[in-house]
């Protein structure tokens, strides 16, 4: 119950064998002097000679140089699975806020009815919208469309995407989201996670029923069980420790920072020290895991 | 169970429509009296829906809470002997409608105030489901992030950050950042007590808290924050404000208190009070020397060696404690999350003795007088027990002394 007081720590500075990257930049770094290169995002020309203006990476492709930054808004491309709020619920279409530069789109025509219907939407359907989705619903859903200045559609048109019900979202830095196959897994600890590409990751409990996928239809309001709450919750400050020391996030990892966390109290986990060591185990496993 | 409304409220409590008559507002089909005027609603305040309603002897089990403990009677039969009872329904009323209203999809996790103010703290939103887990983990003491429901966030305190203030310190409760400095400045007494000195709180509300504060949207919140802290230290036993006094009636020493909210991660007061005690025991006030000048004037000297300093006793500086009540129980130290989930919170400033300085309730929604005792008596325990960690801290940190490396806003 006695409150944790402490003095603050100074970070550690960087051990320098990982800064033999050349391709690491940062805002000002010149990157080549030679003009024949096309600039692309992330740089700019200061004297002939080209800039960086985004900490981040340095992407070249034949005559094309652009910086990839490290930390940034979702940019979404066609096929990525994000879980987004409802922000605004407008004439046809539902605005879904999703770490993007801008609010992306949810069309009417992109959700499934209920009884899978595929019939033309009605006026009816428009004035029922907000018996769906309302301000503030929390949905996963798939990338369809780039529109031309960058806002993202969304489309729930399969029934593992949907309203989510019961469960945790976490908001982390998109760059730190692996791309996989599948971004959804139900994890051997007793719970599920969707890791959205913009950074959004859900945590629920597994519905025990795997075939009947709802899409979203039908919103259990059961309580949950103690013991799915404790590992939902250690998951929770798990994916916390993962990202404060810039681990990249996917089901592996975030599987191996459990197990070694199994050992400290679920509100341990995020005091400093206790979260330099689970993650150090971490990386160790990965390590292992890869060779 | 859970945030589907209590089987007596959807039941009954439809709008009146009668053939002919068109009734804008809802009434409450329980006592039948209008809705009250707009001034009325305009005028009232919080304190109204606290100490008017009456007793309840057992809690009910669901929800919000059954419509006698927000309507406040038994049964319809009720004799209104008392006087004021007319206004009593009235204010139940306005205080049954309010409470719908909250309810309502449009923004959530925005509370109304009955005053009309909206409490304005960094707001996000939360689904019903999202409340519904929330609810039912407080209820089962195991909160979102692994906490029981008396436990706080990890704190991280550091004094003497701000090199031209006389006494600083930062405090980081979670993602809650909050600067405090304070200037001692030579002031005049005010009149009535001439041999006490005083102390001026402010607090701003940076924008890069959130963005609701940018230009003049913190203002509101900040002059609430800095009226709060008035009341907290508006007793004797809080600072020692005679050793403050320089000559009687003339001269004393004002403390400017500044607070600057770095950033917004839910439970301000808290923070707020751990920092000002922080900043209080950092506080050097430099010795003064008076002496009479040829003509009989006061001359006041500043001793020129900085370490030659008066430290102030920060024994019984209350620290606050915000209590958020969230279905039936109550949590400490709420993030925003859980806040969106609760409609009412209290406010209680504990001495470490345990003396209470000040009680306040926020929100829009209604307390149970049982609840109330029962969040004084937890807000009582975890307060007094704030106190012990926070002074062993500071006594540290001071013994370190030139050895203590300085983090500062870069670590």
């Amino acid at each position: 119950m006695a409150a944790d007081m402490r003095l603050p720590d100074i970070r550690k500075p960087v051990s320098l064998s990982t800064f033999d990257r050349k391709d690491l930049v940062v805002p000002g770094d010149v990157i080549t002097s030679d003009t024949g290169f096309m600039r692309g995002h992330g740089t700019y020309v200061d004297e002939d000679k080209l800039t960086a203006s985004v900490a981040g990476e340095v992407q070249r492709v034949d005559k094309l140089i652009c910086v990839r930054p490290l930390k940034t808004r979702f940019n979404g491309e066609v096929g990525d699975v994000v879980v987004g709020r409802i922000t605004e619920v407008q004439q046809k279409r539902w605005k879904v806020e999703t770490n993007s530069r801008l609010d992306s789109v949810l069309l009417l025509s992109s959700v499934n009815l209920p009884g899978g219907e595929l019939r033309r939407r009605s006026a009816e359907d428009e004035l029922t919208m907000r018996e769906y989705l309302q301000e503030g619903d929390l949905i996963s859903a798939e990338v369809q469309s780039v529109f031309a200045d960058g806002a993202l559609s969304l489309h729930t048109r399969s029934l593992k995407y949907g309203k989510l019900g019961q469960g945790v979202v976490v908001q982390l830095s998109p760059s730190l989201i692996k791309r996989q196959k599948s971004h959804f897994h139900n994890l051997p600890c007793g719970a599920s996670i969707i890791l959205g590409n913009n950074g959004y990751v859900w945590l629920y409990p597994t519905p025990e029923n795997q075939e009947e996928e709802a899409g979203g239809f039908y919103t259990s309001l059961e309580p949950v069980s103690l013991s799915d709450r404790e590992v939902i919750s250690r998951l929770r400050n798990c994916l916390l420790a993962l990202a404060a020391h810039k681990v990249l996030l996917f089901d592996t990892s975030v599987l191996y920072c459990y197990e070694s966390s199994l050992q400290h109290q679920v509100k341990d986990i995020l005091k400093p020290e206790v979260m330099e060591e689970i993650v150090m185990l971490t990386q160790q496993k990965l390590l292992e895991h890869e060779a | 169970m859970g945030w589907e409304s209590p089987p007596g409220i959807s039941a009954q409590a439809q709008p009146h429509r009668s053939p002919g008559s068109c009734s804008p507002r809802p009434r409450c089909s329980r006592c039948r009296s209008p809705p009250p005027p707009p001034r009325f609603r305009r005028a009232s305040r919080g304190r109204w829906s606290v100490w008017k309603l009456q007793p309840r002897a057992e809690l009910p089990k669901t929800g919000l809470g059954s419509r006698e403990q927000l309507c406040g009677r038994r049964d319809n039969k009720t004799p209104q002997s008392q006087p004021g009872s007319v206004s009593l329904a009235v204010c139940v009323c306005v205080c049954l409608a309010r409470l719908r209203w909250v309810r309502l999809p449009a923004p959530v996790g925005r509370v109304l105030a009955p005053s009309g103010t909206r409490s304005i703290m960094a707001t996000v939103r939360v689904s019903e489901a999202e409340k519904v887990y929330i609810l039912h983990g407080i209820r089962d003491d195991l909160r979102v992030d692994g906490r029981g429901c008396e436990d706080y966030r990890h704190v991280e305190i550091e004094t003497d950050v701000v090199s031209n203030t006389d006494g600083s310190a930062k405090v980081t409760l979670g993602h809650t950042a909050v600067l405090v400095g304070i200037k001692a400045d030579i002031g005049k007494p005010t009149p009535l007590i001439p041999n006490e000195g005083y102390l001026e709180f402010f607090v701003d509300c940076s924008a890069n808290a959130t963005p609701e504060f940018e230009g003049r949207g913190g203002d509101e919140l900040g002059t609430e924050l800095s009226n709060t802290l008035y009341k907290v230290f508006n007793n004797k036993h809080s600072v020692d404000l005679k050793s403050l006094c320089i000559s009687a009636g003339e001269h004393c020493w004002v403390l400017y208190v500044d607070v600057l909210l770095l950033q917004c991660d839910g439970n301000l007061y808290d923070a707020i009070s751990i920092a000002i005690k922080a900043a209080l025991f950092n506080t050097k006030i430099p010795k003064v020397h008076i002496s009479a000048d040829e003509e009989g004037a006061k001359e006041i000297e500043l001793s020129d060696d900085p370490y030659d300093c008066v430290r102030l006793n920060v024994e019984n500086v209350p620290c606050i404690v915000t209590l958020c009540k969230v279905g039936h129980r109550h949590v400490v130290d709420a993030t925003l999350q859980e806040k969106a989930c609760s409609v009412a919170s209290l406010i209680i400033s504990v001495t470490n003795k345990g003396t209470v300085t000040c009680t306040r309730k926020v929100g829009g929604g209604s307390l149970d007088p049982e609840s109330i005792f029962e969040m004084t008596q937890a807000g009582k325990r975890v307060g007094k027990a704030l106190h012990a960690p926070l002074m062993k801290l500071l006594r540290q940190e001071e013994s370190l002394g030139k050895k203590r490396q300085k983090v500062g806003f870069l670590g």
